[in-house]
């Protein structure tokens, strides 16, 4: 079913809620993606599909050029960026390498579906008990910051707008469905 | 360095001086390398001499990219953002600023060659995130553009020609006024 903002439905207890989360590993977006480095800003249509451990992820602009791809198979992380293939332990400083600026890919499908994983820390919850922010270390050891802005008011309460921030990266995200 | 077909280049030249100014809706089609559909849209285009115009994208999402020939507006309105450019160095990436640029040294950075429809636009910098542009005409009028990016995925956009009078054209149509709580990232 493919699921976009609608009416009032009642909300999950939070721990059912996550257990659901937790339980998601065969999922579809497409978003609004802007991310925004001291020197380059980069904004386009993200599109993520989820298959339990594997996922490929494509960005393409407004003009049709393809920003990155990123595909995932058996814990090995191709990215197409620029016209080349590169396959690296570290995606995330690969990507910083190359452009100036890059997204905290190892738990992007944890954090992409409003959960924190093994990584995190200060996590916040609203009133609901959902995960609104939390810290996020990545294993080249950069320091994230994750905000969940809103959710779709639906049982499930995905993640609708997702902020991440570093030091001078920062990212914006505004999902427009989801399809599970 | 193979050098552009000298009457070709003359001639695209000529070609888009004839278009004064256009007006036109557009359905745009995405091609991944292997000419998987990955996505589609649709918006309307304008353009005026020299360097202005303004592009509207209403769907995969909202999008309004504006040019006065100075400065660029790139607002995403779902993001709550909007990035300025500063125009003259930005044309690389903007196939609809360079069309409307009267900068004749620009053309240098392209190898053009005529086909049957229209012309063919290669970047001769081989680094270009857009590296092929292709412009295919019905007489005068501009019907189709293909842009093609470095990874091989290309975009088709089919415009629709509208007849707007020129009054239609005012400098306002070609700025962008952000509203106020939206994020201005000044990239100039």
């Amino acid at each position: 079913c493919s699921i976009k903002p609608s009416p009032e439905q009642p909300i999950l207890s939070a721990s059912d809620r996550l257990q659901r989360l937790n339980q998601l590993d065969e999922y579809q977006l497409t978003a609004s993606l802007g991310i925004r480095s001291p020197d380059e800003s980069v904004s386009g249509s993200l599109h993520w599909q989820q298959q339990q451990g594997d996922y490929q992820a494509r960005m393409t602009n407004f003009l049709g050029i393809r920003v990155f791809s990123l595909d995932k198979a058996d814990d090995v992380i191709t990215l197409t960026m620029q016209g080349e293939d590169y396959q690296a332990a570290n995606v995330s400083q690969l990507m910083f390498a190359l452009t100036g600026w890059n997204l905290p890919v190892d738990d992007m499908p944890l954090w992409l579906k409003g959960v924190a994983g093994s990584n995190a820390t200060a996590a916040e919850y609203d009133h609901l008990g959902r995960l609104i922010a939390f810290q996020l270390q990545e294993h080249d050891g950069m320091q994230w910051h994750i905000h969940y802005q809103e959710f779709f008011n639906d049982t499930l309460a995905l993640p609708r707008r997702i902020e991440v921030q570093s030091d001078d990266i920062r990212i914006r995200l505004v999902i427009r469905n989801w399809q599970l | 360095e193979p050098q552009s077909e000298p009457e070709a280049s003359d001639a695209l030249r000529q070609q888009l001086d004839r278009i004064e100014h256009f007006h036109a809706s557009f359905q745009q089609q995405v091609f991944d390398m292997q000419q998987e559909l990955v996505q589609e849209g649709e918006g309307e285009l304008w353009l005026l001499q020299p360097g202005k115009f303004r592009y509207v994208m209403h769907t995969p999402e909202p999008i309004l990219f504006v040019g006065d020939g100075i400065t660029l507006w790139f607002y995403n309105e779902l993001l709550e953002q909007v990035t300025l450019f500063d125009a003259t160095t930005e044309l690389q990436r903007t196939p609809f600023a360079l069309l409307m640029s009267d900068d004749r040294a620009l053309w240098q950075d392209y190898r053009i060659e005529s086909t049957g429809q229209g012309y063919r636009i290669m970047a001769l910098d081989l680094s270009s995130p857009v590296q092929q542009l292709e412009l295919i005409f019905s007489g005068d009028v501009l019907s189709e553009m293909q842009v093609q990016d470095l990874n091989g995925q290309f975009s088709v956009f089919r415009f629709d020609q509208i007849n707007t009078d020129l009054d239609a054209f005012t400098l306002e149509h070609f700025q962008f006024v952000p509203p106020a709580d939206v994020d201005v990232d000044d990239q100039r």
